[in-house]
């Protein structure tokens, strides 16, 4: 039989490789086990997640192949635009609330000339708390009625008591604050390690231009860290859209669905109403949404590299 | 290089030898025995219970050497269950409760174990109304109800609260309230008199909605019907519904005899009871975290009948249901209703019987488990049977039998099963329905229900 040129490119192909695998062995066994853990923790999971989506489960064993009826069920769902909507709010809640605070932190530790090794290790100890016990600590500061933290200390100043989380409208902000301030202090580190790799001489110069502190960090500080704040801002965004535990600690998703999310309804969908194969339809559509904001993410941390 | 190989060779070898034993381990002490994998087995932190379950075991294979009883800690939570099943991982006996058993069945995790609960007389012997809560849309049997573990919910008096309030009569009984605007009135008097809450009922983690269908059926609160065509509709878009929530809105708004926090779960529930935080509750007797995990004193509650409503008592049932799982063999099912028999969990009640549950009931008494002086309905149509057990519960009951004689009476009381289908969907769709009445005051009941109807229809009963 005559040989095509493709056929010969093939082979030429996969000897090259044989050669350049047989040259490299011991950097690809240096790799087998990363890899096989990547796939099976990574990979597998989303390809199982993404195909059951498509059948009825029992259980959660595939029975019948039933196309999109799945996303249709999860589409149709009388809540699931007010859940999104929600879901939403919390990461526009996250941007106002939880996206200056760590700048603002950093740019005063930076700033600060003693005590800095202090603050930076009070500011990220909430980080080391587990989230869980985070939620309960939060939960109990805002609990309702007179045995609630923030209500006593309301009560010394005459006020109240108040309705916290109760309150449709506090729910997500008041939620918001808690895992800002859970998890303010690792953009924190970013943002001031970034700050600090700044040449000093560019404040320098910047003073001897004139320019005050406002200046310095209109002209300074602003142009080198927007590339940092837009990847970390992206990156709150993704983190945020996935919001399950707190609320689900904190509300359990009320009053009468103030605070579901869809991370929350996906936990419904499994663990209280047994309907894995409408978790995982959920799951993918999450998994889209948030498809395209990483595209974005890797797009703009490209350009901020270049 | 020899002395290299020699070493790597040596490792090979080694890791070949654990290997084998590791999976020698995975096999289980079998010994030619036939080995049966019983769930729910006592954490061995619970001493005395712990202690109970090995001494059954040892004397089970004493009866029958040829069985090698393997205990299995898993205890039935809706969160792991299916993952455990799916990946054959649950023992050959479980237990799970009334409310899970038609998902477990529809998932096909349970073996049918109809032919064998004829064959050894359970299915003649068992109440047919529980039998066909425990079978498929085909009459085809999947569960055993445990006589123990039965229930049936009743209202918990806070006998402290009550005696501060000034509603204990001069013969030590207390003022109960018959009916549910009786016992907003008398929560009121509660919260006036102590500042404690009157009444503390659930609000999330679908924990509002369940208990809240004991009101609602109490008001003739129809949830759903099924058409000839098998088709579900939702039907509680009525008056009695409506009557029924304002009940929960004036408890909040007219009577504020409701806890500050609005969130509540089963755990927080029982926690404002036992603490002294709330002075009634709906809830279903023996509940041992009152005692154990709340260090509240056991003589301090009292169960009595649950109130009526316009159309009378009603109280939800539930318990313990024991199932095979679909590894389970012939030979293994044999030794599961071996084993229940001998738990005297049969519809025999014989000598062994008697002894392993007079051991049981010993160790409960001796953690201080709360044990009733008898069960709250009966499993066995036999009433001897059911007679000798409630003896034999009787005389090991820690509690004051007249903290309970109400209680059990049942006087008017219609004991109901969960509601056919979508049962959880429906209590999510509740719980939220409650929350908003209690955190707004202006809320619209009418166009809450109706929405809710709405939702529970096109969500859930149209996806069937």
């Amino acid at each position: 039989m005559k040989k095509t040129a493709g056929q010969g490119a093939e082979k030429k192909n996969a000897g090259k490789f044989f050669e350049s695998f047989k040259a490299n062995f011991s950097g690809w066994m240096l790799i087998v086990p990363s890899l096989i853990l990547f796939i099976l923790i990574v990979w597998r999971p989303i390809v199982i997640g993404i195909s059951y989506s498509f059948f009825e489960l029992r259980g959660v064993t595939p029975a019948e192949f039933v196309g999109l009826e799945n996303f249709r069920q999860v589409l149709a769902d009388t809540n699931f635009i007010k859940t999104l909507l929600n879901t939403v709010k919390y990461v526009f809640w996250s941007l106002i609330i939880g996206f200056p605070m760590p700048f603002i932190a950093a740019l005063m530790l930076n700033e600060m000339v003693n005590c800095k090794g202090y603050f930076k290790v009070a500011m990220y100890l909430p980080v080391v708390i587990p989230g869980m016990a985070t939620c309960l600590i939060w939960k109990m500061i805002y609990m309702d009625g007179g045995g609630g933290f923030l209500n006593m200390l309301l009560y010394f100043f005459g006020i109240g008591p108040l309705n916290w989380l109760s309150n449709a409208n506090l729910t997500i902000p008041l939620i918001v604050i808690m895992m800002s301030w859970h998890g303010f202090g690792t953009t924190l580190i970013m943002y001031l390690a970034t700050m600090q790799s700044i040449n000093q001489e560019l404040y320098e110069a910047a003073r001897l231009d004139g320019a005050g502190f406002w200046g310095r960090i209109r002209h300074v500080l602003i142009p080198h860290m927007s590339g940092t704040m837009l990847l970390l801002g992206i990156r709150q965004i993704i983190s945020v859209f996935q919001v399950t535990e707190q609320p689900l600690v904190m509300t359990d998703g009320g009053p009468n669905g103030a605070s579901t999310t869809l991370g929350l309804t996906g936990y419904n969908y499994a663990f209280r109403y047994g309907q894995y194969d409408k978790a995982m339809a959920l799951g993918v559509i999450s998994f889209l949404i948030l498809l395209v904001l990483t595209f974005i993410y890797f797009y703009l941390d490209k350009k901020t590299q270049n | 290089m020899k002395n290299l190989i020699n070493k790597k060779t040596g490792a090979v070898a080694l890791s070949a030898i654990m290997a084998c034993a590791a999976l020698a381990g995975c096999g289980g002490k079998d010994n030619g025995k036939l080995s049966v994998a019983i769930g729910n087995w006592p954490d061995p932190a619970n001493e005395a219970s712990y202690a109970a379950a090995q001494e059954n075991e040892t004397n089970f294979e004493k009866l029958y050497p040829d069985v090698d009883i393997v205990p299995d800690s898993y205890s039935f939570d809706s969160k792991t269950f299916n993952v455990k099943a799916s990946g054959n991982q649950l023992p050959n006996m479980f237990n799970t409760h009334y409310t899970d058993v038609q998902q477990i069945i529809k998932a096909g995790y349970a073996l049918d174990i109809t032919d064998k609960m004829t064959e050894r007389g359970y299915a003649q012997a068992m109440s047919p109304d529980l039998l066909e809560l425990v079978s498929d849309e085909n009459g085809r049997i999947y569960g055993i109800p445990m006589q123990s573990g039965a229930y049936a919910q009743g209202l918990y008096i806070n006998k402290e609260l009550f005696r501060q309030a000034g509603l204990e009569n001069a013969d030590g009984s207390f003022k109960i309230p018959a009916t549910y605007e009786e016992l907003a009135e008398t929560a009121k008097i509660i919260k006036d008199k102590t500042g404690k809450a009157g009444f503390v009922m659930g609000t999330s983690s679908n924990c509002g909605g369940w208990y809240f269908m004991n009101i609602a059926w109490s008001y003739g609160v129809q949830f759903m019907e099924q058409d000839s065509d098998g088709k579900w509709t939702a039907t509680f878009d009525t008056q009695e519904m409506y009557d029924a929530l304002q009940l929960v809105y004036d408890m909040k708004w007219k009577y504020n005899v409701l806890p500050d926090n609005t969130v509540i779960d089963q755990a927080e529930q029982l926690k404002l009871y036992a603490t002294n935080q709330a002075a009634m509750m709906i809830s279903s007797p023996p509940q041992d975290s009152l005692v154990s995990k709340y260090g509240m004193n056991k003589d301090n509650a009292h169960v009595v009948s649950i109130p009526a409503g316009p159309k009378g008592k009603f109280s939800q049932m539930g318990g313990t249901v024991v199932m095979a799982s679909t590894n389970t063999t012939e030979e293994q099912l044999d030794v599961i209703f071996d084993w229940l028999d001998f738990k005297g969990q049969g519809p025999e009640f014989t000598e062994t019987a008697e002894s392993t549950l007079r051991s049981s009931l010993e160790a409960k008494r001796e953690a201080n488990n709360i044990i009733l002086p008898c069960s709250a309905f009966k499993v066995w149509v036999n009433d001897d049977r059911t007679e000798k057990e409630n003896a034999l519960y009787a005389e090991y009951t820690n509690v004051q039998a007249s903290d309970y004689d109400k209680y059990f009476a049942f006087d008017g009381v219609q004991i109901k099963a969960e509601e056919p289908v979508c049962a959880q969907e429906l209590y999510s769709v509740l719980d939220g329905v409650i929350q908003e009445i209690i955190t707004n005051k202006d809320a619209d009941i009418p166009a809450l229900v109706k929405t809710a109807a709405n939702d529970f229809q096109l969500n859930h009963l149209n996806n069937l």
